[in-house]
């Protein structure tokens, strides 16, 4: 019997949201497998992103609705937090979640796994530390790094970065957050449920701007009012300064520029994918934005394919996950299957939690879509009301003909609401059909039923 | 730092010189008529460069150099660039 000229069916470069999946798939298909990693295997999202930064979120969300709890008779006078406590639950977190270098547990599925940095030296052989390996396919989830933005003097001064949250060890007392996307807004939260007092800057018109509109003005107003964040929207940040003692952070505001004195600045403007791998060696066109693929998840060189943030820096660690495991089914037979990017929904950790799937209004006209929309806000149901709780709405955005493009929600559940108006989406249900099926009482999700009853 | 290895087409590899490209990139650039107190700081910048780029990693290709190398010339002298990124051999 011929062997092999390849020493692996499939060599996965990175083992956090899109190569862990098809490392798994791969195992689990039969496929001889390689999984290389430069850094703490598990990723950035098991081990400095996701995990451990939801695992703050909470204990954070917990404290503060707790001290708010005096409106349904509950006292809070003797409440408090002990930091290194909460660092340990998250810790823990990151241990149970399989983080925290578990390289065992891929061995255990029989994947061969190497640390080191992958470098394509020809289009079917990587180099990873002092040796090398070669393979029919590649798949390259090699995700996305922190994009240092243009700020005079920002590396005269030390700043944290989302992926340094995880690990300080108290709250600073005051915070400049510059970039008012998902992680901006969330750790700006974060910090000021903790204490600190927190200014958070971003150039677009309102937070979340790749968010539908309501969305970023009711989170604006949220941050601002209930905990004290003072918004600068239409801000752009130019320099930043050390003090005695504290950092000056210098925007640009209304045509004036202004200066703050703060004690942390934390930087969350974006991520840029990670491509620096010898993708010319192996024949794989990218681009600033990213490695270029096609709908089967193929970049131009079709043996080798790439999943998660090193495609596009904006996608969730959902889409890259359900990209590596299509990416192996794919690699495997020869009718290869498009991914459905449409359904996939995408959470904001704040509190209200927000969740969107699909198209935006925004979106729908830009591409000349005509649409028709309806925004209920949560008050309208019953839930609002035993909860107290009345920020919020389910927004649904459909066709013509009612068929559901895209949703937003801003609900204490949202994260969960959103699926329902995903499988729709999916599945080419229709407003209509929402709308008909009966939602439990004291659910939030009745709102849903409310949207979806007001479209034709 | 940790010896490089640099893999030829024809599979041949030797060990990756920081001095050899210093002196291609010295030469490189005199020949195209760049100053000679300019010629040296682009060859230290490069050089500088191209030893913080191999960081981690234990084999490249000539072509990888030569595109590290251009990258890092490009803003310094995008005629010099050009050569360099186009040219047959740098090493």
């Amino acid at each position: 019997m011929a062997q092999s000229k390849f020493n692996f069916d499939l060599v996965i470069i990175g083992s956090g949201a899109g190569g862990s999946t098809a490392a798994v798939a791969a195992a689990k298909a039969g496929l001889k497998t390689a999984l290389v990693e430069s850094g703490t295997f598990g990723g950035t999202a098991l081990n400095s992103k996701d995990i451990p930064l939801n695992a703050l979120l909470q204990t954070a969300h917990l404290y503060d609705q707790a001290r708010r709890g005096s409106r349904f008779g509950l006292s809070s006078t003797t409440l408090r937090y002990n930091y290194p406590a909460i660092n340990h639950f998250k810790d823990i977190a990151i241990k149970r979640g399989g983080g925290g270098g578990n390289q065992r547990f891929y061995s255990g599925l029989g994947i061969h796994t190497y640390s080191g940095l992958a470098h394509f030296l020809s289009p079917s052989e990587v180099s990873v530390g002092g040796g090398s390996l070669s393979a029919k396919h590649f798949l390259i989830a090699t995700g996305a790094r922190f994009k240092k933005p243009d700020i005079k003097n920002l590396d005269a001064i030390k700043y944290l970065t989302p992926t340094d949250v995880p690990n300080i060890i108290r709250p600073p007392r005051s915070t400049f957050v510059v970039g008012g996307g998902r992680s901006g807004v969330e750790l700006a939260q974060y910090l000021a449920e903790l204490g600190s007092k927190v200014l958070v800057a971003d150039k677009a018109a309102r937070l979340l701007p790749n968010e539908d509109e309501e969305v970023g003005v009711l989170i604006g107003k949220v941050l601002n009012d209930k905990y004290g964040i003072k918004v600068l929207t239409k801000s752009k940040v130019v320099s930043v300064t050390n003090g005695a003692g504290v950092k000056k952070v210098t925007f640009l505001r209304g045509g004036e520029e202004k200066t703050v004195s703060v004690d942390e600045v934390l930087v969350a403007t974006g991520l840029e994918p990670n491509t620096d791998l010898g993708l010319e060696n192996a024949g794989v066109a990218f681009t600033n934005g990213g490695i270029t693929v096609n709908e089967y998840l193929q970049t131009s060189n079709k043996r080798i394919y790439a999943v998660g943030d090193v495609v596009n820096a904006h996608h969730s660690t959902s889409r890259a996950m359900g990209e590596g495991q299509l990416a192996v089914e794919n690699l495997a037979r020869r009718n290869k299957l498009p991914l459905l990017a449409a359904g996939i929904p995408s959470i904001t950790n704040t509190y209200p939690e927000i969740a969107s799937v699909g198209l935006t209004e925004d979106d729908c006209l830009k591409r000349d879509t005509k649409v028709q929309k309806s925004l209920v806000p949560l008050s309208a149901v019953a839930r609002s009301n035993v909860s107290d709780f009345h920020d919020g709405f389910v927004k649904i955005v459909a066709n013509d003909h009612g068929k559901i493009l895209g949703s937003s929600i801003v609900a204490p559940q949202a994260g969960t609401m959103i699926h329902e108006i995903a499988l729709a989406i999916r599945h080419d249900i229709l407003a209509s059909d929402l709308a008909e099926m009966p939602h439990a009482f004291l659910s939030w999700s009745e709102a849903i039923q409310i949207a979806a009853n007001k479209l034709k | 730092m940790p010896e490089v290895t640099v893999r030829h087409s024809d599979k041949k590899s030797e060990l990756f010189s920081v001095d050899k490209l210093r002196a291609s990139i010295l030469s490189a650039a005199l020949a195209n008529s760049v100053p000679e107190g300019q010629a040296t700081q682009i060859a230290d910048t490069v050089t500088k460069n191209v030893d913080k780029w191999l960081k981690g990693r234990a084999v490249v290709t000539p072509k990888d150099i030569r595109r590290v190398a251009a990258q890092t010339i490009e803003p310094l002298h995008p005629g010099l660039a050009f050569f360099y990124a186009h040219g047959d051999r740098i090493i």
